[in-house]
């Protein structure tokens, strides 16, 4: 396809994909990870994060002078696509590299972007978000933790909820209402600190799903103690932070690519072939243009265009198609008399049916998407 | 459409196009879901009738993006002519093979599958039909006089009149020469169907969101309730997908490299995505949307008669899988999704 990329050339992302694919080959052939779905969420390999760091995959877009790569956005998404794609464990630095380096970028203060990016770029330092809380779910704006100004920063209280690597992360971005909702609109009042995870007064929690693994936590804060300088920009800037980068989070390649592994594994088996060859074609069309369609909004926000319609819908037909291939793998299978279960796509099956529950879920929900997107077009 | 790029050149060709199809909505023929002289003729006095025909043989010479830019303009508002049928699959095609009578005052096309029997486009305007039949290996071709006597047993979908011509074994078939070129004008025939279906998949979302935006039940306009909200996010989605793939097969067309699998991708999208987007957009309307004066038939018929024509998604989605077979398989997927 010709790649239509503002000034980064079309030959110059072929053979960045080309290069990546070919070193994610070489570790798959070596047995260095075994591909795994949802790998962005399951797949937690600090010695990989920091290979990937090493080569140069990882803090793309974060300038040379804070240990970036200085590339574009452009190239960041090939390799995302590329790492999902070969189900690499990319769980330990996702955050860090996704979520927390760009809105560095954006908001943090100089001795944030010095402290934190050159290693998460090295890919050696890991994150957390602590946005939800028990009470509030799709309704991030009615977070009820607390942050009170003391004398040289803030105590934190409160609870954050569904706060994936928290038990293995450095730090993470902590959601706080620290202006009382009288008299200020919901939006209003809202910041965001960076709080080291062995403060005194952090609890972590796990939160085992049902497979019995261990991604998720519950996260207590009690009066934990921040200095003045772990506010991340401007105090009652929280909801313009965690907004503003939406488009990225919703448009980008793991919203489509969760179950790739599974899809992969199942046409490798020949089973897709005899058993599920009438869904097979109309699944590989529809994942080709979620390609085209998320590499799309990859282009505009590069060029600096607003793309939040496409975004949201890139998430809701993302992970509505991925789900759909935990569907069709679980059919194709079945009609194939249970072949296949012992090998790697039976696993992978099993695995993407646990995972699946989470994929319209996460990052907003279906349901709140459509209304971003009914919004968009009728307002 | 949404066109990521267009050029100067190609934005004014969208207006232009866009003018003189909208200026066409509510003429008396198109009401009457008639074929429109005026239009035709207006078509063919600023040259985009023989649109993409070169200049020596008195066409414009556009290229795909232009061909789309004014196919999906049309059909973004809701009007059907035959330009993809004259110009751009017969046009091309006797051109192709070099037939020595050229083209008609105006052609349509239609593909048989048996060598008997043949479902037929604009047969009630047409001057000539050209027949193209795959008998096994083997590409044909006739031409019809669509004269008086020719028994086309006619039904109007979506302001077109689609015939079924039986008795075609009679016809005076020759080959089309290169075997490769029938294999052509079916991916052809795909693109051009492709394209109009993603432009009437924006006519049809704008109409439906503007309408449940201005209609009013239960005191408030029906996009505020949730249940409606998910059918207009249906259709965006579902659009914007085939679009997507649309996309897609035009960035291949435009460098001369589309392979089969563009056009199948293409082709599986826009049928796949043409059933939900009728169907939520038939919901949306509410029973108005099934009379005959209300607009809404225009794009839901031609949705459905597009979709199937030129190979239907799961032909095409057929096609694709048959090309991921082999111990490459598993790479091949992912080399077909990213193009590299």
């Amino acid at each position: 396809m010709n790649q239509r990329s503002g000034n980064v050339s079309s030959d110059g992302l072929v053979s960045l994909r080309r290069e990546l694919r070919g070193f994610l080959d070489d570790c798959r052939r070596e047995g260095r990870f075994t591909p795994s779905v949802d790998c962005w969420v399951r797949g937690w390999d600090e010695d990989f994060s920091k290979e990937l760091g090493q080569r140069g995959y990882l803090g793309m877009t974060v300038p040379q002078k804070y240990g970036g790569q200085g590339r574009s956005h452009l190239e960041r998404f090939v390799v995302t696509e590329e790492l999902l794609a070969a189900g690499a464990p990319v769980a330990a630095h996702w955050i860090a590299d996704r979520q927390i380096a760009p809105s560095l970028m954006v908001h943090g203060t100089e001795e944030q972007k010095r402290n934190y990016l050159p290693r998460i770029a090295a890919g050696e330092c890991y994150f957390a978000i602590g946005m939800s809380e028990p009470d509030s779910g799709s309704d991030l704006a009615s977070v009820q933790t607390k942050g009170t100004k003391v004398d040289g920063g803030y105590r934190i209280t409160g609870s954050k909820v569904w706060t994936s690597g928290a038990h293995r992360a450095e730090a993470f971005f902590v959601l706080t209402r620290t202006t009382t909702l009288e008299g200020v609109a919901k939006h209003q009042g809202l910041s965001q600190f960076i709080v080291p995870l062995d403060s005194a007064g952090v609890e972590v929690r796990p939160i085992v799903s049902a497979d019995g693994m261990h991604h998720f936590n519950e996260v207590f804060l009690d009066e934990v103690f921040v200095p003045d300088a772990a506010v991340l920009g401007r105090i009652g800037d929280g909801w313009n932070q965690v907004t503003s980068e939406l488009a990225f989070e919703r448009s980008g390649p793991e919203r489509f690519l969760s179950t790739y592994v599974l899809f992969e594994s199942m046409v490798d088996a020949g089973l897709a072939y005899d058993h599920g060859s009438p869904q097979l074609g109309a699944l590989v069309a529809r994942l080709a243009a979620l390609h085209t369609l998320s590499s799309g909004v990859a282009n505009r926000l590069h060029r600096g265009e607003l793309a939040d319609t496409d975004a949201a819908l890139v998430k809701l037909l993302g992970t509505a198609f991925e789900g759909d291939v935990v569907a069709w793998a679980g059919d194709a299978m079945a009609l194939a008399g249970g072949k296949g279960l012992a090998a790697p796509c039976g696993h992978h099956l099993r695995a993407a049916q646990v995972q699946r529950a989470g994929f319209t879920l996460r990052g907003g929900t279906s349901e709140v998407l459509r209304g971003v997107v009914t919004r968009g077009l009728t307002a | 459409m949404m066109f990521p790029s267009l050029s100067v050149e190609d934005r004014d060709l969208r207006v232009m196009a866009d003018a003189l199809f909208a200026a066409a909505i509510d003429r008396e023929a198109t009401r009457n879901l008639d074929f429109d002289p005026v239009l035709w003729k207006e078509l063919e006095e600023v040259g985009l009738v023989r649109l993409t025909a070169p200049e020596w043989d008195g066409g414009s010479n556009a290229s795909w993006l232009q061909a789309a830019v004014v196919l999906g303009s049309a059909a973004d508002n809701g009007i059907q002519v035959p330009i993809a049928e004259h110009d751009l699959l017969a046009g091309w095609l006797l051109r192709a093979i070099g037939d020595p009578d050229g083209s008609s005052a105006l052609d349509t096309v239609g593909i048989t599958h048996d060598g008997d029997s043949c479902v037929l486009p604009w047969g009630d305007v047409a001057e000539t039909a050209v027949i193209v039949y795959q008998a096994g290996r083997e590409w044909l071709y006739a031409r019809l006089p669509l004269t008086s006597d020719v028994s086309q047993s006619p039904v109007s979908f979506g302001g077109v009149t689609w015939s079924f011509l039986t008795g075609l074994g009679a016809l005076n078939w020759k080959p089309v020469g290169d075997a490769g070129l029938g294999a052509l004008f079916f991916q052809r025939g795909a693109a051009v169907r492709s394209i109009q279906l993603a432009g009437a998949m924006e006519g049809i979302l704008a109409m439906t969101a503007e309408y449940t935006r201005t209609r009013n039940q239960f005191g408030q306009p029906l996009v505020k309730f949730q249940a409606v909200q998910r059918l207009i996010a249906d259709i965006a989605g579902d659009s914007a997908l085939a679009s997507a793939a649309v996309l897609r097969l035009l960035d291949a067309l435009m460098t001369d490299s589309a392979a089969e699998a563009d056009f199948a991708v293409a082709k599986s999208c826009v049928g796949r995505a043409a059933e939900v987007v009728v169907r939520a957009a038939h919901q949306a309307h509410g029973a108005i949307g099934t009379t005959h004066e209300h607009r809404l038939h225009r794009y839901s018929g031609a949705l459905y008669a597009w979709s199937q024509d030129f190979g239907g998604a799961a032909i095409w989605e057929r096609r694709l899988v048959e090309r991921m077979a082999g111990p490459q398989r598993a790479t091949n997927v992912w080399r077909l999704v990213t193009g590299v």
